[in-house]
């Protein structure tokens, strides 16, 4: 191979995609991810509202770290670490972080022991490094259970890869 | 403390469904190390979990995981110095402008196009705890990694270390090899300083600045006295072999402190290793042989553990996975092909060249566990970059064969029978 020939194959092969390199680094810093949720949340709540009622199975007795995130763009699955070991797929938008099914199922005679009914709807606050919570947890099929406020902080150490 | 019983069923049934696994692969042609990764995936919630969750339960506790993790990455570590041991810069030289071009371009081309990928993929797929450059420069550094040891380890199975081909393809991969790791340190400071965790930049980079001082003028001139005393003994005592164990593990907690990885440590410390053939194949065969029967299935079983197919949801996750490995063989298999041609190869040799070079294996899930440790991907990404892992691995005999059929290798072989045993690479298996 001649050395023109090398010369000439390096910029058009090694230099130009490099150049795209660059391009690529400038394009990608104006673009946004969704806000980051992952990782383990101590949750605090008071539950006292579903006492004597079958709901307080579902979240009453749930041990410390209440919830845990995983997050993929805007998709999350969070399980909760109550006795049914409950996972439910959610989202977030902008700030808003929604998980749970759908009200459809919403009637007076619907299950108040169906963990998977769970619902939850938040709003992340961010406070320099600490992020935290603000939210209801309710249950889609039981009307007799009234939505119980929660507030929960996020855990530090590593969101992800964790096991 | 750990549950030892647990421990040992987890190590005795990895092992076991890893043989398995790796004797029915090799009877569909496929090297045993594409049979070991796909048992890791079969142990972990992607099938066992899914289809007896209980018995992964009881096999695969969580509490239990952070032992098995301890050994696989110890594993991980040894393995990882085997390669940096079978490195040899020499293989580069012989092939001067032709090798030198093809490896920079097949590192270059999937790395621009991983990263291009990476504009599509961050906010569909991350999340603003890691910085674009960090996704961006991640991605391009996974695609472009070729699997050194399943490259050679093919090349020997087909009979092809001799010809012009293997030995270009192994050159080649060693360079990609060293060019990966290096940017992924790079990758790795990038995150790190990103989140503002860990040791300060300033520390990591004047620290891996001495380190590297330190491992090329000092330690490297010390580790010939394990050459000067192979060559006068014919072997080296328990005595020098725990002495270099230590060195590796040594070289690997600095790395490690430094804010990078432990495996650096261990691979540079087999890059600096004195490079005598007989010495070095010594050395293999001293070490690899637990560290590839025993700990390598553990890792592969640990990664298994952590990838979940079911989290690829629905058509829009596996729209995003069959881009990732679309993009994947195309950068690493297009870019090979295309410089092995503009260097003047033929379209035959080129085109087996991409596609040996697109072989991924064990190299691109260790990169993928450093980006899942270090949070640079998520689960998900992780799940569908194994995918794409598993597929670009699994491929490369099937199309190997397509491309330079073996009665083409064994006639280019007869024909450079004297120059192949001089060129005999030793690998790691």
């Amino acid at each position: 191979m001649s050395n023109r020939r090398l010369i000439l194959a390096y910029v058009f092969l090694v230099g130009i995609p490099l150049l795209g390199l660059i391009g690529i680094v400038r394009r990608g810093q104006h673009l946004q991810a969704p806000v980051s949720v992952g990782g383990s949340w101590n949750v605090e709540a008071d539950f006292s509202p579903w006492s004597g009622k079958p709901c307080v199975d579902v979240l009453g007795s749930g041990k410390q770290p209440l919830l845990n995130i995983s997050q993929s763009g805007d998709r999350l699955v969070l399980a909760l670490n109550n006795p049914q070991s409950t996972v439910i797929a959610g989202s977030i938008r902008g700030t808003v972080l929604t998980a749970g099914t759908q009200d459809s199922a919403d009637s007076a005679g619907g299950s108040c022991a169906a963990s998977q009914a769970i619902g939850i709807t938040a709003e992340l606050n961010k406070d320099g490094q600490q992020h935290a919570l603000t939210g209801t947890f309710k249950l889609n099929t039981c009307r007799a259970c009234a939505p119980v406020s929660f507030h929960a902080v996020r855990q530090a150490g590593p969101k992800r890869g964790e096991q | 403390m750990p549950n030892l019983a647990t421990l040992i069923i987890q190590i005795g049934v990895v092992i076991a469904v890893s043989r398995l696994v790796a004797v029915l692969f090799q009877k569909m042609q496929q090297p045993k190390v594409m049979g070991e990764m796909f048992a890791g995936i079969m142990l972990g919630p992607s099938l066992l979990g899914w289809i007896a969750p209980h018995v992964s339960d009881f096999l695969f506790p969580a509490s239990s995981l952070g032992y098995l993790n301890a050994l696989s990455q110890v594993g991980v570590v040894i393995y990882m110095f085997l390669v940096g041991l079978a490195l040899d810069p020499k293989a580069l030289r012989k092939h001067g402008h032709t090798a030198v071009l093809t490896s920079h371009v097949s590192i270059i081309a999937p790395f621009v196009i991983g990263a291009s990928l990476a504009l599509y993929l961050y906010p569909r797929l991350s999340d603003d705890s890691v910085g674009f450059i960090g996704f961006a420069l991640f991605m391009g550094a996974a695609m472009s990694i070729t699997a050194f040891p399943v490259l050679a380890r093919i090349l020997t199975d087909r009979d092809m270390m001799g010809t012009r081909l293997g030995s270009l393809a192994i050159a080649c991969a060693a360079v990609d090899d060293v060019t990966g790791w290096c940017i992924l340190a790079y990758i790795v400071v990038v995150v790190r300083s990103y989140h503002r965790t860990g040791t300060p930049l300033w520390m990591t980079l004047v620290g891996l600045g001495a380190f590297l001082l330190l491992m090329f003028y000092l330690v490297q001139r010390l580790l010939q006295g394990f050459e000067t005393a192979f060559k006068r003994r014919g072997r080296l005592s328990e005595n020098a072999m725990a002495l270099m164990v230590v060195v590796i593990l040594v070289s690997a907690v600095a790395t490690e402190r430094l804010g990078l990885h432990l495996l650096f440590g261990s691979f540079l410390a087999g890059v600096i290793m004195p490079k005598d053939r007989n010495f070095v194949r010594y050395i293999l065969e001293k070490l690899e042989t637990t560290t590839v029967v025993v700990l390598l299935p553990l890792y592969f079983a640990f990664t298994g553990l952590r990838t979940s197919v079911q989290m690829i949801q629905g058509g829009r996750g596996w729209i995003f996975c069959g881009l990732i490995v679309l993009v994947a063989i195309t950068g690493k298999l297009g870019g090979s092909m295309i410089a092995a041609r503009a260097a003047g190869a033929t379209w035959r040799e080129a085109g087996g060249l991409g596609t040996l070079m697109n072989a991924r294996g064990l190299m691109e899930l260790v990169i993928l566990n450093v980006g899942l440790d270090i949070g640079v991907i998520s689960p998900t990404l992780y799940s569908m970059m194994v995918v794409m892992a598993l597929v670009t691995t699994f491929m490369t005999t099937p199309l190997l064969e397509w491309i330079y059929p073996l009665h083409m290798i064994k006639r280019e072989s007869a024909a450079t029978t004297e120059r192949a045993a001089d060129e005999a690479v030793y690998e790691p298996a």
